[in-house]
């Protein structure tokens, strides 16, 4: 009986040591892909997903793929562990700020073996810009996001601005304060003031919109103090004069109390067509209720904006990086896919032959944002740390609303912008 | 003879292995699981591992003098301990106000201590979000409530505010925290003798004093413990005050579990990390030789 006992504890030890070593052998039949992605993470979007996903397998019957859903907030966090761990899916969705560091890490593989230049030269710089190093290409734009100004067509109206979107930034600041003053629990402007990276990407516009810079050509920190002050006084006024929310922590927030007609403008990509629409419950209807319009100008004529771009890339541990690849050409290329994503989600196509289809070139709405797509960037810095960086210029707007002086916060920010990201 | 006693000698040596065999799945668990993560935390806290630059080195203290020279980790010590100190106290008194209540006969007292004990069940996480609802500046049920009441007369940000913010995580931990002190008070209730309280009744103690001089001896150390568990539990808190506040704003409620998680999981430093769970272990070291010490005590 001890015997046996004895034989059953080293059996146990043993299979508890070799289980985690064990993989998955090869079989036949369909190769599988993994895919990560965040669609998933709601109804509508998982949806037209899974559509393309099933048109994908059914013109490729030898390939299946499997989708690895993460919410958008935890991308960032799941690719970089996964690459450590050299176990990543072979496909992943990305923004820009969230690949470059996979890049960095060699986590990626080069896209230019599996795409034509012909087929890159028709993709605009900006977006395909942010996926570059040295001539190698790491990830390909799927969504064009280019950040634009939303205004509520009923406020603008009440407020007596008309139905543009202001051209500069002085007009733009006014007719933010014309709004504030129609109604109380009325706002001007919509801002994000959650600590996180994506506040401090979406504060970038207001520091170009006052003649200010973060960083230079080379992606090097270059905080322009004096900029960074004004943009940081306005958002102080903009808090103490009642011009916007006190706290809209969260983007959702901001959305409905933009569809509710609480808030006059915003900053917002393509997608807030589909959020407005199912925000508001009024379908298609619910396009009446906003304009769009390009980024104001800052005082010296420019306009920049941001872009929220969506990426694809294929990791370096992906076993069929030409199949993976395959995947992607067919998300980003194909104008049966592109033309059911735009209708379903918004979304913009990267590609000018596919952007020539009358459903995109007779759409005025496509066409802000197509402008907007020739200057926007997105990727502000190439650096690692740029993610931090952003949180710690989001906790320098919080330390600003809250009262703190935007000339000595300005200070901090480019302090830890140089210690940050600087090797 | 000799036979005999070599045969007895080798059983006798398979017999006194054969338990410590039996112990070896354990062994490994807690190597693998408990004793190697410490050891390699500690260790890594003195180099410069980062997920973004896997290479590294030894760097000594340098990561102890970095976070030590931040005025964001004192900060966060502030935070924590202050934090944790007044939730402890509030959770302490009216736990047992409600414990005391509770131990009185009424009827459906059955039903109220369910009540009370199904706070305690729900996870984390689904506390948070429902106090996130509750607590919205624009569309959130106290904000209204206390406007219809009369106690304000504005909508306040009870996130966006340092102040408000710390008050909003601290009635969080108290409200999750309460039903714990419940049900060990209530149980510490049980072996307060009758005969001491009609004693003392006899001899003319007031409520105040038969709970002073009768029941609070009694239940003392139950209600230590439970200060003592009650301040464990919270300093390993991320995941409410991640989602509640994100440790903002401005870092007001920052803690130093979030703040490892922040270094480690989105600035992806971790040798930094570790270095402020090391700091973070010292404290619950503390504490937890403090709960040992009152749990042996005669």
């Amino acid at each position: 009986m001890k015997k046996i006992l004895f034989v059953f504890v080293v059996f146990c030890g043993a299979t508890m040591l070799f289980a985690g070593g064990a993989s998955e052998p090869e079989t036949d039949g369909p190769i599988t892909i993994r895919f990560q992605e965040w669609l998933s993470s709601s109804e509508t979007s998982g949806n037209a997903l899974r559509h393309m996903i099933a048109r994908f397998e059914e013109e490729n019957p030898g390939i299946r793929v499997e989708l690895v859903s993460v919410p958008f907030d935890d991308t960032q966090q799941q690719s970089l562990l996964a690459a450590s761990a050299r176990n990543a899916p072979d496909v992943l969705q990305l923004n820009p700020t969230f690949a470059s560091p996979l890049i960095d890490m060699g986590a990626l593989v080069d896209l230019t073996e599996f795409f034509e230049q012909g087929q890159l030269d028709q993709i605009p710089a900006g977006a395909l810009d942010s996926g570059l190093r040295s001539g190698q290409l790491f990830t390909l734009p799927w969504q064009l996001g280019p950040i634009t100004v939303f205004g509520n067509v009923g406020l603008m109206e009440r407020a007596g601005i008309g139905r543009e979107i202001p051209d500069n930034v002085e007009d733009f600041k006014d007719a933010i304060r014309r709004i504030s003053e129609l109604d109380q629990g009325v706002y001007g402007f919509g801002l994000r003031s959650a600590l996180s990276a994506n506040t401090g990407f979406w504060f970038a516009p207001w520091i170009w919109m006052h003649g200010g810079e973060l960083f230079d050509d080379d992606g090097s920190p270059a905080v322009d103090a004096a900029a960074t002050v004004e943009a940081l006084e306005w958002l102080r006024e903009m808090q103490e004069d009642g011009l916007a929310p006190v706290a809209m922590e969260s983007i959702a927030e901001g959305r409905a109390l933009f569809t509710q007609g609480r808030i006059g403008f915003v900053f917002e990509g393509p997608w807030m067509r589909g959020l407005v629409r199912d925000i508001s419950g009024l379908g298609e209807e619910a396009d009446s209720l906003y304009v769009v319009g390009e980024m104001p100008a800052s005082p010296d004529g420019i306009r920049r904006t941001i872009a929220n771009d969506h990426v694809l890339a294929v990791s370096r541990d992906s076993r069929h990086p030409e199949l993976a690849a395959r995947l992607i050409e067919f998300l980003t290329a194909n104008q049966e896919i592109a033309n059911f994503y735009f209708e379903t989600m918004a979304s913009i196509p990267p590609f000018e032959s596919i952007l020539s289809d009358p459903l995109f070139a007779d759409d005025d709405y496509v066409q802000v944002f197509v402008s907007s797509a020739e200057y926007s960037q997105a990727l502000l810095s190439p650096h690692p740390r740029l993610s931090e960086a952003l949180t710690a210029l989001a906790s320098s707007m919080q330390d600003v609303i809250l009262g703190g002086d935007p000339r000595a916060v300005a200070t901090d920010v480019s302090s830890e912008f140089e210690r940050l990201l600087t090797d | 003879m000799l036979e005999r006693m070599s045969v007895t000698a080798g059983q006798s040596f398979r017999e006194k292995m054969f338990p410590y065999l039996l112990l070896t799945p354990t062994i490994a668990i807690f190597i693998v699981v408990l004793l190697y993560p410490l050891v390699n935390g500690i260790v890594l806290s003195f180099t410069s591992y980062s997920l973004l630059r896997p290479n590294y080195n030894w760097v000594g203290l340098q990561n102890f003098r970095s976070i030590f020279s931040s005025p964001r980790y004192w900060g966060t010590v502030v935070n924590t301990v202050g934090i944790i100190g007044v939730v402890v106290v509030l959770q302490t008194l009216l736990g047992m106000s409600m414990a005391l209540l509770l131990n009185r006969k009424f009827r459906l007292r059955g039903a109220a201590r369910s009540v009370v004990f199904s706070i305690w069940v729900l996870p984390p996480v689904v506390v948070a979000q429902l106090w996130l609802i509750i607590l919205n500046s624009q569309f959130g049920v106290l904000n209204f409530l206390l406007n219809e009441i009369g106690v304000l007369n504005e909508f306040l940000p009870w996130r966006a505010r340092p102040g408000l913010a710390r008050i909003s995580i601290g009635l969080v931990f108290v409200w999750r925290g309460i039903p714990f002190f419940i049900v060990m008070i209530l149980a510490a209730l049980q072996g307060v003798s009758s005969n001491l309280i009609d004693a003392a009744k006899i001899d003319g103690a007031t409520a105040v004093q038969r709970f002073r001089f009768v029941v609070l001896p009694t239940i003392s150390r139950i209600l230590v413990l439970c200060m003592l568990l009650s301040m464990i539990r919270l300093f390993q808190v991320v995941d409410v005050v991640f989602v509640l506040t994100g440790g903002g704003p401005v870092n007001a409620t920052n803690t130093l579990a979030l703040e490892v998680y922040r270094r480690a999981f989105e600035g992806f430093q971790f040798a930094e990390a570790a270095a402020v769970g090391v700091t973070w272990m010292v404290f619950l070291i503390l504490l937890a030789t403090l709960y040992v010490r009152q749990i042996t005590r005669e």
